[in-house]
C-alpha cells in the first residue's frame, strides 16, 4: 500500500520535538516522524506499511485495542499516562537513558481511504519527571527543614523557658548590665540578697547617664577598680568574700561575687553578668566554728590539767575556773555525793568572779534544793529565774550571789551520778542549749577526775591504814612475845631450880612457893592468850547493838577486879544512875575492866578511881578518872597507839588493854581518848551511840 | 428545559451504554470485573448544581477529569472523583507495583486514565447517535471546587447540566463507591433531537 499521502499530510510533524506516528484502522504504520526514528532507532523505511505490532508487540493487548478502536470512528482522544504505561513504545535518549512518555492518541479525519486514522503523539516527560522528582525532593527537604526549624525553634523556646526558670529560681543572685552599667536583668535571688525594691531597680535601670561607674561600685571597696575596668576591657573578676550593707535595711551581710563581661559581635564588652552569692550564713558558721575551736582548745586544756592532778580541790578549782570563763557566768559550784554518807551532797568549794572560795563543806540532804533534784533525777536544769523555782534553796550565801539564770547538770562516772555541776548568772542573757552541751562536755572529764581523786584519796587512806596495821602487827608480835616470854622465863626458872636442887631435898614450903610461882606464870600466859582471843573476836565478829544496862555491866566488872581493888586498897566511886547507850554488853564490860584495871595499876597510891558518864547530842561519853601521875601530851598521843607499852617505871601490864578498848569502841560506833596532865591524874574515856 | 420522560429514559440508556463500554475497557486494564451503573440522571441549572454539590461535598477541592468538545453541539464533560472513591480507584489501578514512583504523579496519571476511559465511553455512545463529527480537546486533570470544574469561560448561567451519579463496584477487591458524571451542554436541544431519532436496539 502506498502511504505517500501520509508523508505529505503529516510532513509538518517531522519538525516537532515530539514523537509522532499515525496508524490506519488496520494498525499499519502510515507515518513515522524523525523524532520517533531517533527515540526508537526504528527507521521510517523499516516500519511504514507494517502493522505496528510487528515492531511493538506490547501494543497488541485487548486493554489497548479496546480503547484505541473507537478512534478510527472519530472517538475522543485516548491518553496513556507515563506513570501507568512507562514503556508503551520503548525509547531511549541519545545518551542511552530510557525515556518516559505521556502518550496521547487522537482521531484524525480525512485520511486515505476517507476515514479516521489514529495520531499517536509521545511527549518526552523524562526530564519533567526528573524535575518533578527533584522538586519533590526539594519540597520534602524544605518541608523537613521547616519541621526541623520548628523543632529547633521549639527547642530554643523551651531552652529559653528553662533558662528563665533557672534564672528566676536560682539561689544565686544574677544581674546583667549593659556596658554603661544600666541594669538589664535581675532575678529574685539578687533582689532578696540586697533587699532591693522595684523602685531601686527602676533607678538602676536608668543609671549610667547620671551616675558614674565609680560611684555605683563603692560597695566593692578594694575590688571596685578591677570591676570598673572589666566594663571596658572585658574579662572576669572573682571576689571571694566581701562585707556589705543591704540597700534598705543597712544590715550587715557577706557576699561572694563573680563578675564577667560578655563580648558582643564587635568584640567590645556588650554585657556584664554578676553572680552574687549570699554567704552571710556561711560567715556566721565560720565564726561559730572559730568559737567552737576556742572552746575545744579550752576543754582540751582543762582535760590535760585535770588528768595531771589528783587533788580533789585543785581539780574542782580548775573545772570551775574554766566553766565560768567559757560560759561567761558569774559563779559556779560543784556538789558531790558524800562518800561516807551516800545520799548527802557536799559542796567543797565554789567559784565566783574568777576566784575560788571555800564554803566549808555546805551540805544538802537527798533531793534537797535544785542540786539535790539534779542528782536524784539525773536530769539537767536550765532556768531563767532559778530563785523563783519552788525547788530552790539558798545554800550558798545569798547576800553575795543573787541567783537568776542557772544551768546545772549531773556529773556521771560510768552511768553513776556522783554529783552535780551548777553555773549561775550568765553575764549576758540566758544559758543556751549550746551552753548546756558545752558544760556537759566539760563535766565528763571533770567527773572522771573527781572520781579518780576520790579513788586516790581512798587508796591513800587505805595505804595509811595498812601501814598502821603493819606497824601494829609488828608491835603486837613484839609485845606478845615479850609479855609471854617474862612469865615463861619465870616458869622455866622455877622448874629448873626444882630439878637442879632436887625438890625431894627442898623444904616443902620452898617447893610450894616455887610451884605457886610456876602456876602464877601459867595464869599470866593464859590471861594474855584470852586477851588475844578477845582481840581477834572484836576484830572479826559482827555483834548486834542493843540498849545496855550499864549499872549491871559495871557491877560485874568491879566484881571481877575485886581481888585487885582490895590488894591495892583502892577506892572506887560510881554514879547513882547510868544513861542508856547502845552496844554489846560483854565487850563493854571488857572495856570497863581494862580502864579500871589500868587505873588500879597506874593510879595513885592508894588509887582513887571515879567512874562517870556525860550525855552529848548523839553519843554518850563514859570515863574513868584516876589520881595517877598523869601523862605528857606526847605520851597521850602514844597511849592508844597499838600495843605501845609505856615506860613508866612501874612497868606493869602488857599493853594490850588500851588497844582492846579502842577496838571495841570503834566497832560499836564510838571512839576513845584520854585527858591528862602531868601530876593531875588522867581521865580515860570511850563513847557509844545514845540509846533511845 | 422541558424533557419528556421518554427523552429522559433514552438519555439514561445512552449514558448507561457508554458507561458499560467504559467498564469493559477498565476490566481489561485492571484485569478485574468492574461494574459501572448509572441509577439515575438529573438535569440541573448551574445554580442547582452548586447547591446540590455543596450539600454533597462541601467546599472541598475535588479531583476531576474534563473533556471539552465542539461540533454540532459543544460542551464540557467531566468525571468527578469524591476523595474516598479517588483513593480506592487509584489503589486498584496502581495495584502493588507502583514501586518508587511518586505517589501524587501516579494518582494523577491513574485518575486521568480512568476519567479518559469513562468519558470516552459515554462520549462515544453520544457521538454514535449524532453520527456527526465532533472535535475533542485532550482530557485535562484538575483539582478544584465542583462549580469551577463545570464552568468554562463561556458558560452561560442558563446552561443545562446533566448529572449522572455513577456507582462502581469491583467484586474481587470488595470495593465500591460513587463517581459523578457531568455534562454541561451548550445546545442541549440538538442532543434531545438526536435522542428522539435514536431507538435503542435499532
Amino acid at each position: 500500500m502506498d502511504f505517500a499521502w501520509a508523508a505529505v499530510k503529516f510532513e509538518a510533524l517531522d519538525y516537532l520535538p515530539v514523537g509522532a506516528f499515525v496508524l490506519n484502522p488496520g494498525f499499519e504504520v502510515c507515518f513515522w516522524n524523525r523524532c520517533m526514528e531517533a527515540w526508537t532507532g526504528v527507521a521510517r523505511a523499516a516500519i511504514i506499511g507494517r502493522p505496528v505490532f510487528e515492531v511493538f508487540p506490547r501494543l497488541n493487548q485487548p486493554s489497548y485495542l479496546t480503547r484505541l478502536r473507537p478512534l478510527f470512528e472519530g472517538g475522543p482522544p485516548v491518553l496513556f499516562s507515563s506513570q501507568l504505561h512507562p514503556h508503551l513504545i520503548p525509547a531511549v535518549s541519545p545518551t542511552g537513558a530510557s525515556l518516559v512518555h505521556d502518550v496521547s492518541v487522537m482521531a484524525v479525519p480525512g485520511c486515505d481511504p476517507a476515514g479516521y486514522c489514529a495520531l499517536f503523539s509521545l511527549q518526552d516527560v523524562t526530564g519533567m519527571m526528573q524535575r518533578i522528582q527533584d522538586y519533590r525532593k526539594m519540597r520534602d527537604q524544605a518541608m523537613q527543614e521547616i519541621v526541623e526549624r520548628e523543632r529547633a525553634q521549639e527547642a530554643l523556646r523551651q531552652s529559653e523557658l528553662l533558662n528563665r526558670a533557672i534564672i528566676e529560681h536560682s539561689p544565686v543572685g544574677i544581674t546583667v548590665r549593659d556596658r554603661e552599667g544600666r541594669l538589664r536583668l535581675s532575678n529574685p535571688a539578687w533582689r532578696t540578697i540586697w533587699g532591693a525594691t522595684d523602685a531601686d531597680i527602676a533607678q538602676m535601670e536608668r543609671a549610667g547617664q547620671d551616675k558614674s561607674v565609680a560611684q555605683r561600685f563603692t560597695y566593692l571597696q578594694d575590688w571596685a577598680p578591677q570591676v570598673r575596668e572589666l566594663f571596658t576591657t572585658g574579662g572576669a573578676v572573682q571576689i571571694p568574700e566581701l562585707e556589705v550593707r543591704e540597700f534598705r535595711s543597712e544590715a550587715a551581710a557577706w557576699i561572694s561575687q563573680h563578675v564577667y563581661a560578655l563580648p558582643g559581635r564587635d568584640g567590645a564588652v556588650e554585657m556584664v553578668v554578676t553572680l552574687t552569692l549570699d554567704i552571710t550564713e556561711r560567715k556566721q558558721w565560720e565564726q561559730t566554728l572559730l568559737q567552737r575551736n576556742e572552746e575545744l582548745a579550752r576543754i582540751n586544756q582543762l582535760v590535760q590539767r585535770l588528768s595531771a592532778r589528783l587533788d580533789l580541790e585543785e581539780i574542782i578549782t580548775q573545772l570551775l575556773d574554766t566553766v565560768t570563763a567559757l560560759l561567761n557566768a558569774e559563779a559556779a559550784a560543784v556538789w558531790l555525793t558524800n562518800p561516807t554518807q551516800q545520799e548527802t551532797l557536799v559542796c567543797p568549794t565554789f567559784f565566783q568572779r574568777g576566784r575560788s572560795r571555800d564554803c566549808e563543806d555546805l551540805r544538802l540532804l537527798p533531793g534537797q534544793g535544785l542540786m539535790g533534784w539534779v542528782v536524784q533525777t539525773g536530769e539537767s536544769l536550765n532556768l531563767d529565774n532559778a530563785a523563783a523555782d519552788p525547788r530552790f534553796m539558798p545554800v550558798i550565801a545569798t547576800a553575795e550571789i543573787q541567783v537568776t539564770t542557772l544551768l546545772a547538770i549531773p556529773l556521771r562516772v560510768q552511768g553513776q551520778v556522783i554529783g552535780a555541776l551548777e553555773v549561775v548568772n550568765k553575764l549576758a542573757g540566758a544559758f543556751s542549749e549550746a551552753d548546756r552541751v558545752l558544760l556537759e562536755t566539760l563535766a565528763a572529764p571533770a567527773a572522771v577526775a573527781v572520781d579518780n581523786a576520790h579513788l586516790v584519796e581512798r587508796l591513800r587512806r587505805q595505804t595509811t591504814e595498812l601501814q598502821s596495821r603493819n606497824e601494829e602487827l609488828d608491835a603486837f608480835a613484839h609485845t606478845v612475845a615479850h609479855d609471854i616470854k617474862t612469865p615463861l622465863n619465870l616458869i622455866i626458872g622455877y622448874a629448873e631450880l626444882l630439878l637442879e636442887d632436887g625438890y625431894t631435898t627442898m623444904p616443902e614450903a620452898q617447893v610450894r612457893e616455887f610451884l605457886a610461882a610456876i602456876m602464877h606464870g601459867g595464869y599470866k600466859v593464859n590471861t594474855i592468850i584470852n586477851e588475844l582471843m578477845l582481840l581477834s573476836q572484836v576484830r572479826l565478829k559482827e555483834v548486834p547493838r542493843v540498849a545496855l544496862e550499864m549499872g549491871a555491866i559495871i557491877a560485874e566488872a568491879v566484881q571481877r577486879l575485886q581481888p585487885l581493888i582490895e590488894q591495892a586498897g583502892a577506892e572506887v566511886t560510881l554514879p547513882a544512875a547510868w544513861p542508856i547507850a547502845l552496844g554489846h554488853a560483854p565487850w563493854v564490860e571488857e572495856a570497863w575492866v581494862n580502864y579500871i584495871s589500868n587505873a588500879l595499876k597506874y593510879g595513885g597510891a592508894p588509887p582513887r578511881i571515879e567512874l562517870g558518864a556525860e550525855v552529848a547530842a548523839a553519843e554518850i561519853r563514859f570515863w574513868v578518872r584516876d589520881n595517877g601521875q598523869g601523862f605528857t601530851a606526847a605520851q597521850q598521843a602514844q597511849l592508844f597507839a597499838p600495843f605501845a607499852q609505856l615506860e613508866q617505871g612501874r612497868g606493869k601490864g602488857h599493853g594490850l588493854g588500851l588497844s582492846i578498848v579502842r577496838r571495841i569502841a570503834e566497832r560499836l560506833g564510838g571512839a576513845v581518848g584520854v585527858t591528862s596532865a602531868v601530876g593531875q591524874g588522867s581521865t580515860f574515856w570511850f563513847t557509844l551511840p545514845k540509846g533511845t | 428545559m422541558q424533557v419528556t420522560e421518554y427523552q429522559m429514559d433514552a438519555l439514561k440508556e445512552l449514558v448507561n451504554i457508554g458507561v458499560g463500554k467504559a467498564a469493559g475497557a477498565l476490566n481489561q486494564m485492571l484485569r478485574a470485573h468492574v461494574s459501572l451503573i448509572v441509577p439515575h440522571l438529573q438535569l440541573l441549572s448551574l445554580y442547582e448544581l452548586e447547591a446540590a454539590s455543596r450539600a454533597s461535598f462541601g467546599v472541598a477541592n475535588l479531583a476531576a477529569v474534563s473533556l471539552e468538545f465542539w461540533g454540532p453541539f459543544s460542551g464540557n464533560a467531566a468525571l468527578v472523583f469524591p476523595p474516598d472513591s479517588a483513593a480506592k480507584l487509584v489503589d486498584i489501578v496502581t495495584g502493588e507495583d507502583f514501586g518508587g514512583l511518586d505517589w501524587d504523579e501516579l494518582r494523577v496519571g491513574a485518575l486521568t486514565e480512568i476519567g479518559n476511559i469513562v468519558l470516552n465511553g459515554v462520549m462515544g455512545s453520544i457521538g454514535n447517535i449524532l453520527k456527526q463529527h465532533i472535535d475533542y480537546s485532550l482530557p485535562r486533570y484538575t483539582e478544584d471546587t465542583i462549580t469551577r470544574l463545570m464552568t468554562r469561560a463561556n458558560t452561560s448561567a442558563e446552561a443545562t447540566i446533566l448529572l449522572a451519579q455513577t456507582h462502581f463496584a469491583i467484586a474481587e477487591y470488595q470495593i465500591e463507591g460513587d463517581i459523578v458524571l457531568l455534562f454541561e451542554v451548550g445546545a442541549f436541544d440538538t442532543l434531545l433531537t438526536a435522542i428522539e431519532n435514536f431507538r435503542p436496539g435499532q
